[in-house]
């Protein structure tokens, strides 16, 4: 009998699967923000989470009451810098009075740059990466997108620990052998023009030689032959790969973040996404993400922290 | 010492045999030659690079600059200048070595023009010293093939065009 969950198909899926997980203590930096204290008060309700509020006391009932937030069952801490707040919250999961971290109203840079500091942070010797999730509804299986969020011009080197990251949540998300499509604007090396191509090709060899886990890896392919079969079969792709990615690793974050912005503002789709890389799973949403985008990134990090854990 | 020599001479057949006879005469290896056109197709610029006591490099440039196709010759160890060599390798590349030969290209700036199977091919215009770093990485994983192009350099200060014959201007048509 095969005990591995099948892959979760869309992001009711990942709640039920994140409920399951058990209630995590999510530490919020810098809470006094509506639509966080909105998306963990959900979180809470949903049963994925403990949340510590740490920020401003009184500014964070202030919004809470203008939102018609009940806070009940949440633990306040008083932190009025965004910094120290980081600092904080970084520091209890460090020191085992949280499991998850999340970002508030506090500059991302100015949070991850905490996340790894050295005396109390959550650094694992791994770099971070940012990897995004969105619903394919013609596909059996959620749709892994990164690095959209943090590394800006990878080199080869950070590309492998980025297709680590996102290994580690699609086995989060059930799928056993996940299929890893390295993106390029062409489907051959060309040299020395498109350098992505190259690390496309290069990181094939590595996974082919089992050199990072268990995935299969295809590139470089375009977008569309990645995760369209017919695309593919026109173009004479046959791998496994071509028309059947389950992850997406962008060569830059341009590229990234012009995909992520485009499924969300175009397509219309929900994204939820996660920081990963460090001891503990970040979940770092921007102001602009929607309520159920922060909802499901909560659940992200709920479900990889119970792997992580396990 | 070593001394970089910034050479003009006429773009002619049998020049460089001249020149490089010069520090022969004088028991100087010549460590580095690399020879290109100039602005002027007439003339090429030289770069010369040796090592020898500095009265021996002295009297070998005295007689470089006796030769009459030598139109001018500068030591440029003496002032600034910019030297840069050019570097192609073809590096042996295995899945467990894939990591470091991309590292190796990253670190010092060079670019994969090439690869196959068994090999990249990197390219590094660079100080010498950058070149020499960069072998250091690579010579552990496997060196294929290897061409330094030599040094070439310009002196960093607003060169004076040198007079010759070829730089005489026209005869005026009266």
């Amino acid at each position: 009998m095969n005990s591995m969950p099948q892959p979760l198909r869309s992001f009711d899926e990942l709640l039920a699967r994140a409920r399951n997980a058990g209630v995590r203590r999510i530490a919020v930096a810098a809470a006094a923000e509506s639509a966080v204290i909105a998306a963990i008060a959900h979180a809470m309700k949903e049963n994925l989470v403990q949340p510590i509020l740490i920020g401003d006391i009184d500014l964070i009932r202030t919004l809470a009451e203008e939102q018609q937030v009940d806070l009940t069952g949440m633990e306040l801490v008083h932190v009025a810098h965004p910094i120290a707040a980081a600092a904080a919250a970084v520091k209890l999961v460090h020191d085992g009075g949280a499991e998850l971290v999340m970002k508030g109203l506090v500059k991302t840079k100015d949070f991850l740059r905490t996340l790894l500091k050295h005396e109390f942070g959550l650094r694992r010797g791994r770099p971070l990466s940012q990897v995004a999730v969105f619903e394919a509804p013609e596909r059996d299986r959620l749709v892994l997108l990164t690095d959209s969020g943090i590394n800006i011009h990878p080199r080869f080197s950070r590309k492998i620990a980025i297709v680590k990251n996102a290994l580690q949540l699609a086995y989060a998300l059930g799928m056993d052998e996940p299929r890893v499509a390295v993106i390029a604007a062409v489907e051959t090396v060309e040299l020395p023009t498109m350098p992505a191509s190259l690390d496309a090709e290069m990181l094939r060899r590595l996974a082919i030689a089992g050199k990072l886990g268990r995935c299969i890896v295809d590139g470089p392919l375009g977008m569309d032959n990645a995760l369209d079969p017919q695309a593919a079969e026109t173009k004479g792709l046959t791998g496994p790969v071509a028309g059947h990615a389950d992850i997406i690793v962008v060569p830059e974050i341009e590229t990234g973040n012009a995909v992520y912005k485009t499924i969300r503002y175009i397509a219309k789709r929900e994204l939820a996404s996660i920081v990963i890389g460090a001891k503990s799973p970040a979940v770092v949403t921007s102001r602009s993400d929607s309520a159920n985008t922060k909802l499901y990134s909560i659940a992200l990090g709920v479900l990889l922290n119970r792997l992580v854990t396990q | 010492m070593k001394h970089t020599l910034s050479c003009l001479v006429k773009n002619q057949r049998g020049v460089l045999a001249r020149v490089s006879e010069a520090f022969a005469s004088k028991d100087i290896n010549i460590e580095s030659l690399a020879v290109g056109e100039t602005e002027d197709t007439a003339v090429s610029r030289a770069t010369i690079v040796v090592t020898g006591d500095d009265h021996t490099v002295l009297e070998a440039e005295r007689q470089c600059k006796a030769l009459d196709v030598v139109i001018q010759l500068e030591d440029l160890a003496s002032e600034d200048f910019y030297a840069r060599e050019l570097l192609l390798i073809k590096v042996r590349v295995e899945p467990d070595t894939i990591p470091r030969v991309m590292q190796a290209a990253e670190l010092s700036q060079a670019r994969v023009i090439g690869m196959s199977e068994k090999t990249v091919t990197l390219e590094l215009a660079a100080e010498h010293t950058a070149i020499d770093a960069l072998l250091k990485l690579v010579r552990p994983l496997g060196i294929v093939a290897l061409s330094r192009s030599g040094q070439i350099a310009v002196s960093a200060r607003d060169e004076e065009t040198p007079e010759s014959e070829l730089d005489a201007p026209a005869a005026p048509v009266v």
